[in-house]
């Protein structure tokens, strides 16, 4: 089912390719080149899974003032965020607001850092950078007394401290044609479709993009027990208190003098 | 070496895991508790969310309780009609408990609740155990103390329903056991543990057993009032992770089986004492946690 939907994304993404380069060819012969390509697009949660690196690399015609940022991002998920706060002496969730779609995973890497690539105005645009994520409240959901930038950098703060969203500057261009990146999915990531856009700035301007695709699925064991955990609740219970008692009564036999 | 706990949705070493769940089944196999009191607030200290934590540990203890509540059996340790009465008190208890757990999860005071009922808890019968197993330590030092009478008489023995406990040696009404049960069995599926902490001293101390059977006893009625939880969790929260809960099981029975050694050959106000101060510092620890400013006053949930 995903194959095809990930194939038809390919092909997609070749033809907007193409019609890039076609409409470019015609001004800037030969210097609109942006090929790139990942070592894995399909990571499996396995029962030993901790993590992935992956590598994402390609070739541009790099010029002096040209700049490449990747973006990964995964699946949008609501976000709880609760403040705390003293009452009578214990801290206690005093206060909560309720994002919609956050990324649930957000890695920026360039070969600069953002603010030297494009100006502010361009970045809160083309929406890059860990603070220009949208930062959207589900209705019903207000933030009353604080500052909302306050609770925004909250949240930036404690999904850079899950390992979760990440902005480095770290891809690395070799002869002016070659770069490279690093992608680290952490062992806490969600399984769904991960986005990858890889731009092409020069002269602080878009000048081109690609796109690609990494797909997070359960594999295994630990797939199959997810899915029977979530489509057959009672038939799991009764599975999990059987297996709990066969268990325990069979380490009292094998210890039993 | 690393492992991905499919419901947790975490990943994490699977040493750590196995080396957790020997050390809390050897208290619980001393104890005759289910080890839960320390099990859940550590796993939620390694990164498990936390209802994950309550869900499965409730699934763990109820393999813990049987491979202890053996070799307990074997030594005719067990009241069976005693804990007839406390687990269908249990069962009635801990799926209101069940209920409250999600509404307090839903309006986000689960954590803070957990941790205080705990703190309540864990300080109460930490500090009466230790005074009364100092007292008794003290008392049996003393040569020609008077000795206590097997359990004093007071205005629960007037309540209805009297029913003879021959294994206990008791006469009382049936409705004791049954109140008993099913206060322990909210708390039990509240907080995530067996409620072998409360049920012990409760029976010591409430009912008036006999501290050779109330161990066996205990072990014996948390079995199905942990396996209503982990039912009634399954059905309702899909938290139950029986790949945490079996290696938990694995470092806990093993154990267990040494702790049920060493317990025999303690005297009981010294396990009382030991027990009393093992309360007490996870009491102490959980109001440090509740007390101390957080790093970050901001916290996040994804929401599914």
């Amino acid at each position: 089912m995903f194959s095809l939907s990930s194939k038809s994304f390919r092909r997609l993404a070749v033809i907007v390719f193409i019609g890039l380069t076609a409409s470019l060819t015609t001004s800037v012969v030969a210097q609109d080149l942006l090929v790139a390509d990942l070592n894995e697009k399909e990571v499996a949660i396995t029962t030993d899974f901790n993590g992935a690196d992956l590598l994402l690399f390609g070739t541009i015609d790099h010029e002096l003032n040209d700049d490449v940022i990747i973006i990964v991002e995964g699946p949008p998920k609501n976000i709880a965020i609760r403040q705390k706060s003293r009452v009578s002496g214990i801290w206690i969730n005093t206060e909560s607001a309720t994002l919609e779609t956050i990324p649930s995973f957000y890695q920026i890497s360039s070969t600069r850092p953002l603010n030297v690539i494009a100006s502010t105005k361009t970045l809160k645009e083309l929406g890059l950078g860990l603070d220009n994520i949208p930062f959207d409240l589900i209705e019903g959901s207000t933030i009353s007394g604080d500052d909302p930038q306050v609770w925004k950098a909250a949240l930036i703060r404690n999904m850079e401290n899950e390992g979760l969203w990440n902005e480095n500057s770290d891809i690395k261009v070799r002869k002016k044609i070659l770069f490279r990146s690093n992608i680290h999915l952490p062992a806490n990531i969600l399984p769904g479709e991960y986005h990858v856009r890889i731009l092409h700035f020069r002269s602080g301007q878009l000048f081109n993009e690609t796109y690609s695709l990494i797909n997070v699925q359960k594999k295994g064991l630990s797939a199959q027990i997810y899915q029977f955990a979530h489509n057959y609740p009672p038939a799991y219970g009764m599975f999990a208190i059987i297996f709990a008692v066969f268990m325990g009564w069979g380490a009292a036999r094998v210890f039993r003098r | 070496m690393y492992i991905y706990l499919p419901i947790a949705e975490i990943s994490i070493n699977i040493f750590l895991i196995l080396g957790l769940g020997g050390m809390v089944g050897l208290l619980s196999g001393i104890f005759g508790v289910g080890g839960g009191f320390l099990m859940t607030p550590l796993l939620i200290f390694l990164g498990v969310p936390a209802p994950v934590a309550v869900g499965t540990e409730a699934n763990q203890i109820v393999a813990s309780s049987v491979s202890g509540v053996l070799a307990h059996w074997r030594r005719g340790n067990v009241d069976v009609k005693m804990g007839i009465i406390l687990l269908s008190g249990g069962i009635v208890g801990s799926t209101i408990g069940v209920y409250i757990f999600a509404l307090l999860r839903e309006i986000g005071q689960i954590d803070l609740a957990i941790k205080l009922s705990f703190i309540v808890f864990l300080g109460i019968i930490g500090s009466l155990m230790l005074v009364e197993s100092t007292r008794t330590i003290l008392r049996s030092r003393r040569p020609g103390g008077k000795r206590r009478k097997l359990h004093q008489h007071n205005w629960l023995h007037g309540l209805p329903f009297k029913m003879r406990f021959r294994k206990s040696k008791l006469y009382i009404s049936a409705l004791l056991p049954f109140g008993v049960g099913l206060l322990v069995g909210i708390l039990s599926a509240i907080m995530g543990v067996g409620g072998g902490f409360i049920m012990v001293p409760a029976m010591i101390y409430v009912l008036g057993m006999p501290t050779s059977v109330v161990v066996g006893t205990s072990l014996f009625q948390i079995i199905f009032v942990t396996a209503n939880v982990t039912f009634l969790q399954s059905v309702q929260t899909q938290t139950v992770d029986v790949v945490l809960a079996g290696l938990l099981l694995i470092g806990g029975v093993i154990g267990a089986q040494f702790g049920t050694r060493i317990g025999a050959m303690l005297r009981g106000e010294q396990l009382r004492g030991l027990l009393a101060l093992i309360v007490l510092a996870v009491c102490l620890k959980l109001v440090w946690d509740v007390v101390i400013t957080p790093e970050d006053i901001f916290s996040l949930e994804l929401l599914r």
